[in-house]
């Protein structure tokens, strides 16, 4: 179980996290909402350790992992995509995996065994199985669309073998059958990997259909959580972010 | 697999090449193409271990040339200390080889822990600074290093396991080996898991570290190795010119490998060392015309960088479409 307790974070004078307590339990799957600049990116960075807290605590499990390295906190199972993908333009689909697959193995510091090997291929193969992006196999990822991006940035995350997964936006610039289509991506990866996911998603019709619980923040404080039901009925969260028309399926 | 049988290729590759350049030593009468090879292995190993920082990993120092001096210096001054000799014998090329290497390593782990956790412009001014530093001991350290006049008098060379380095066959043959071996040993550093964790870094630091990367760790490793080799091509140089010259350690010897990266191509792999013989061939075809060398290279470097936007070589493979776009 992942635990964030009266977690802060400014910036100047801009309070980015106020105060926020949160719980995910394991195998959950939730999302964050909110308004833009609610403070939902910031609460990401600061448990992946991209951002040092300025109070407050994070625990995993029991254990503090308040302000550990980016790549401690990878290696206690938390692993992330991005908003806005953040990939490796010069390698192929497939070497990119790869190349995450060698770190997760922790080879990333052999100086003489070949990269090229065929476990290490196997593994990568595998993979894209899964994420359905075989045919992209040997593609320079910044020659792939913006939507395969999306799914191999969230393909990188889950090469790490993570417990709990989180994704930023995972759905931003896409169409609506692209949308849905990484829905089900997504949803089928949870159930795969049993996974502890957690997402900031903008469309309410994603996030009431999939989510588990759902979290709303406002001005960098938490608003609400609850259940997709509590939330459409919160009247605070009606009047501050869904709007008074707002009708979920 | 073991590495041996993965790199199979390039090993070979390696051998022949080997065997290349002692058939040229053996039936070459003339002596211009072996001192010219000579300046081309060790400029060449200048220039192809400056691309493992800018090509392979993205970190473009303006301070590489410093540890090329440093590896020649050490060579020199360890050849030319009369108890240094008389302790070793006749393996103080060996020892002296490997202990100037070493030597280097050391000094570009110290510079490379201050320098790599900065990036781009911060890392290249810091290198360059750096590199200035080391010159200024140079020049000052006149009895030492014999100033601004560079190491003279010679370095002695005891012949070992049958090479006497004083017979310039033996010394071209030396030198190609060394050579062949460090350009072999970049290639397989280029292919192997490090190498794309460079690649990793040199795309995407951030996300990289998001992998579980050691940013700074593979970074000042890369920094380290890629200053030994730089070294190398200072020890060869020395050997050549049986001396060290303060200029190695001047800003536009540094200049001159990015130029060579630069015409060559950063992507490909032997791209530098065809910068280095171009640069090389370019030098001694306008010396013989012109003093103006310096003035005429660099209107040749504009054209090719301005004209084909990248290095020739990778124009050339793109023309002929071995590469893709
Ligand atoms: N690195 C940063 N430096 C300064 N301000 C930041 C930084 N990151 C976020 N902010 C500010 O914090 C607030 C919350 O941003 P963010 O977490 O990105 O919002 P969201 O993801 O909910 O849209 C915004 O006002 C933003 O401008
Ligand atoms: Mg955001």
């Amino acid at each position: 179980m992942l635990s964030i307790s009266n977690l802060c974070k400014s910036f100047g004078g801009v309070v980015a996290t106020n105060n926020v307590t949160l719980e995910f339990t394991e195998g959950s799957l939730s999302s964050i909402i909110g308004p833009n600049g609610a403070g939902k990116t910031t609460l990401f960075n600061l448990i992946t350790g991209k951002l040092k807290v300025d109070s407050g605590k994070v625990k995993l499990d029991d254990e503090d992992i308040t302000n550990l390295s980016t790549r401690n906190i990878v290696l206690k199972g938390i692993s992330r995509a991005f908003q806005i993908s953040n990939i490796f333009p010069s390698l192929t689909v497939k070497e990119t995996l790869m190349s995450s697959l060698m770190s997760k193995n922790n080879h990333a510091e052999k100086l003489f065994n070949p990269f090229h090997s065929k476990a290490l291929e196997e593994e990568a193969d595998e993979l894209l199985e899964i994420l359905e992006m075989k045919r992209l196999s040997n593609v320079i990822c910044s020659n792939i669309s913006h939507g395969d991006q999306k799914v191999l940035d969230i393909g990188l995350a889950l090469s790490l073998d993570p417990k709990i997964l989180m994704l930023d936006e995972p759905t931003a610039g896409m169409g609506p059958e692209e949308r849905w289509k990484m829905v089900e991506t997504i949803e089928r990866l949870w159930k795969l990997k049993k996974l502890t996911l957690i997402f900031i998603e903008h469309d309410m019709d994603i996030v009431f259909k999939i989510s588990q619980k759902i979290h709303v923040l406002r001005y960098g404080s938490l608003l609400a959580s609850g259940s997709p039901k509590e939330i459409k009925n919160n009247e605070e969260v009606i009047n501050a972010y869904l709007g008074e028309d707002f009708e979920a399926i | 697999m073991s590495t041996f049988t993965l790199f199979k290729k390039d090993i070979s590759i390696a051998l022949f090449s080997v065997l290349f350049l002692i058939l040229i030593g053996f039936f070459v009468e003339h002596p211009w193409p072996k001192d010219f090879l000579i300046s081309i292995f060790s400029f060449g190993l200048l220039a192809m271990s400056l691309n493992m920082l800018i090509g392979f990993a993205g970190m473009v120092s303006f301070g590489h040339a410093a540890f090329f001096a440093l590896g020649g210096y050490a060579f020199g001054l360890l050849l030319q200390s009369e108890s240094f000799l008389t302790n070793f014998g006749a393996l103080s090329i060996i020892v002296a080889f490997f202990v100037s290497i070493f030597i280097t390593g050391i000094y570009s782990a110290v510079i490379g822990a201050i320098c790599v956790r900065l990036n781009e412009i911060y890392f290249a001014f810091l290198t360059l600074a750096f590199q200035m530093f080391l010159y200024s001991v140079i020049v000052s350290w006149v009895s030492l290093t014999g100033g601004d006049q560079g190491l003279m008098g010679g370095i002695a060379r005891p012949v070992f396991l049958g090479i006497d380095l004083s017979n310039s066959l033996h010394r071209y043959i030396f030198c190609s080996v060394i050579f062949v071996i460090c350009i072999l040993l970049l290639r397989i550093l280029n292919k192997s898991n490090f190498g794309y964790s460079l690649r990793l870094i040199r795309d995407n630091q951030e996300r990289a570290e998001f992998l579980g990367i050691r940013v700074f760790r593979v970074k000042l490793i890369c920094f380290v190795i890629a200053s030994m080799v730089a070294s190398v091509g200072g020890i060869i140089m020395t050997l050549f010119t049986s001396g060290a010259y303060p200029e190695w350690a001047f800003w536009t010897q540094s200049g001159e490998a990015i130029f060579m990266i630069m015409l060559g191509g950063i992507s490909i792999f032997l791209g530098p060392l065809v910068g280095t013989v171009l640069l090389r061939l370019i030098n001694d075809v306008v010396q013989m015309y012109s003093s103006h060398t310096e003035l005429v290279t660099g209107i040749i470097i504009m054209i090719v960088v301005l004209g084909l936007r990248k290095g020739l070589v990778e124009y050339l493979l793109e023309k002929t479409g071995i590469l893709k776009k």
